[in-house]
């Protein structure tokens, strides 16, 4: 039997020390329901031959000094 | 003489300068504003009448001198540190660096601003002083996370305030409540004593009532001029997928027909993967927002922002790989498209504000909680560094608010008040002057 939304919710939160209330998996839930589509949509995306660039300042264009 | 705070920014200046108004009235009759008009806006958490008195004896002459303003409690105080939100005091008793700038051109803060709980939602709805309202509807939502700052400048407590921009926090409300709000570019000025001093999204931003006042304030932020220039050139870049998509159809008539006003050039752009912006945004703006807080902290928030600190805290490492991957392609992406115009134009909010009891768009897509589609159409300004301005443009068939959101390249915050002061001249300055009818 698959494992229920709560019960990994509680094992991932439990293992990486987040403290949380019994209560707080029902509202976990809904927001995951809310964000999981668009960060799966960030999981199959295909960028390609983009690589993870160090220039990331947002203060400035990319590429300009 | 009607109220100081029916006038301008610039006008409470200018008869101060001139001697025509005492500033030690102007700080009165902004506190008795605040007072009167407070109770249905919940727009102010705190106001200061002492210290604002011993500030403004030691004010400089500079731009603002003896203007009142308020800030969102993201900005520590010399005598208050910023509280986020929350009822816990967060950061340190300094004047933050944003409030410095405030400070060195004369400026009087008289109150702190309401916001939604660590910035982490565009509603406002949940924070611990209640939901700042509409000043337009006082039972729809100001916005967030600035709400506090839009609905005191729509309400006419105070002509001008600052708040910050994460995911939209500054054009969010400022969209929602009818107001001029602007996004400055990314690290333009100091961040000590700001919540955004470890964040790679934030700014601070300026409201105003119209985009005059709102250069006087940037200007004073920035510690530099903003030379006014003719708008009547720039080219303005449409990017219909996604920003133009599943709007209200009362919100995308009457921000078209805004840049129909303006009479600008007008070209089509496509930035590639900006459908994945909104993910990538909310990911990071999530971490960086609410990663720090304390334990005691998180215990006393909200269920859903907890359940959202909870989710963020669960994401595996390499989704925000990816999303910084995103990140890079799209600014990228944006600076190709400012090589063929100067100017990005979408809805700023993609329906008008939903009720606080409901916090909810309805879209043509159908209902959808507002964080999501407004999101989508704000953080890239956020995840490039861009500056970026909404102006209000409409008026909804529910009495409320339509605002169109500008962005240009980084540093360029002058070509969007330029921009912003071309509509207001096109439309005889209609939705910059028409104020909603409260107390």
């Amino acid at each position: 039997m698959e494992p229920s939304y709560g019960e990994l919710a509680r094992a991932a939160l439990t293992l990486q020390g987040i403290a949380f209330a019994e209560e707080d998996l029902a509202v976990l839930e809904l927001v995951a329901l809310a964000l999981d589509p668009g960060l799966r949509a960030l999981d199959e995306a295909d960028l390609g031959e983009l690589p993870l660039e160090s220039d990331l300042d947002p203060s400035r264009a990319p590429g300009e000094a | 003489m009607s109220h100081p705070q029916d006038r301008s920014l610039r006008e409470q200046a200018r008869l101060v300068a001139d001697g025509t108004l005492a500033p030690a009235d102007l700080l009165a009759v902004t506190l008795e504003r605040i007072d009167e008009r407070n109770g249905a806006l919940r727009a102010v958490i705190e106001t200061f009448p002492g210290q604002a008195e011993k500030a403004l004896a030691r004010a400089p002459r500079g731009p603002l001198h003896g203007v009142p303003l308020t800030v969102k409690d993201m900005f520590s105080l010399p005598w208050r540190g910023y509280h986020n939100g929350t009822r816990h005091e967060l950061g340190p008793r300094v004047a933050s660096g944003p409030v410095r700038r405030l400070l060195d051109a004369g400026a009087v803060v008289v109150g702190v601003d309401n916001q939604h709980e660590l910035g982490m939602g565009t509603t406002g709805v949940f924070s611990p002083h209640g939901a700042a309202a509409n000043p337009w509807n006082v039972s729809h939502c100001a916005g967030g996370s600035s709400g506090g700052s839009a609905a005191g400048v729509a309400g006419r407590l105070v002509a001008g305030a600052i708040g910050s921009d994460s995911g939209g926090s500054t054009r969010l409300p400022a969209g929602w409540c009818g107001v001029v709000g602007l996004k400055l570019s990314y690290r333009s000025l100091p961040y000590d004593g700001y919540t955004g001093v470890n964040s790679t999204l934030s700014a601070p931003g300026a409201f105003a009532r119209d985009s005059d006042d709102t250069r006087l304030l940037a200007e004073a932020l920035l510690a530099r001029e903003l030379p006014s220039a003719d708008a009547s050139s720039l080219t303005v870049g449409v990017a219909e997928d996604p920003y133009w998509q599943d709007i209200d159809p009362e919100v995308d008539v009457a921000c078209r027909a805004a840049l129909q006003l303006m009479a600008l050039p007008v070209r089509d752009v496509e930035i590639a993967y900006a459908a994945l912006g909104g993910p990538a945004g909310a990911l990071r703006a999530g971490a960086e927002l609410g990663g720090a807080a304390p334990e005691q902290v998180v215990r006393e928030l909200q269920p859903v922002t907890r359940g959202l600190l909870q989710y963020v805290a669960m994401q595996p490492a390499r989704r925000l790989v990816k999303a910084d991957r995103v990140r890079a392609r799209l600014r990228r992406e944006l600076k190709a498209a400012f090589a063929s115009c100067d100017l990005l134009a979408w809805p700023t909010n993609p329906a008008p504000a939903p009720p606080i009891a409901a916090p909810v768009l309805q879209l043509p897509s159908g209902h959808a909680p507002a964080d999501g589609p407004n999101i989508r159409q704000a953080t890239l300004a956020n995840l490039a560094g861009v500056p970026a301005i909404s102006l209000p443009v409409g008026m909804h068939s529910s009495g409320l608010p339509i605002g169109l959101q500008l962005l240009a390249p980084w540093g360029h915050e002058a070509r969007l008040l330029d921009a912003v002061a071309h509509f207001e001249a096109a439309s005889a300055h209609r939705w910059a002057t028409t104020a909603p009818a409260i107390g």
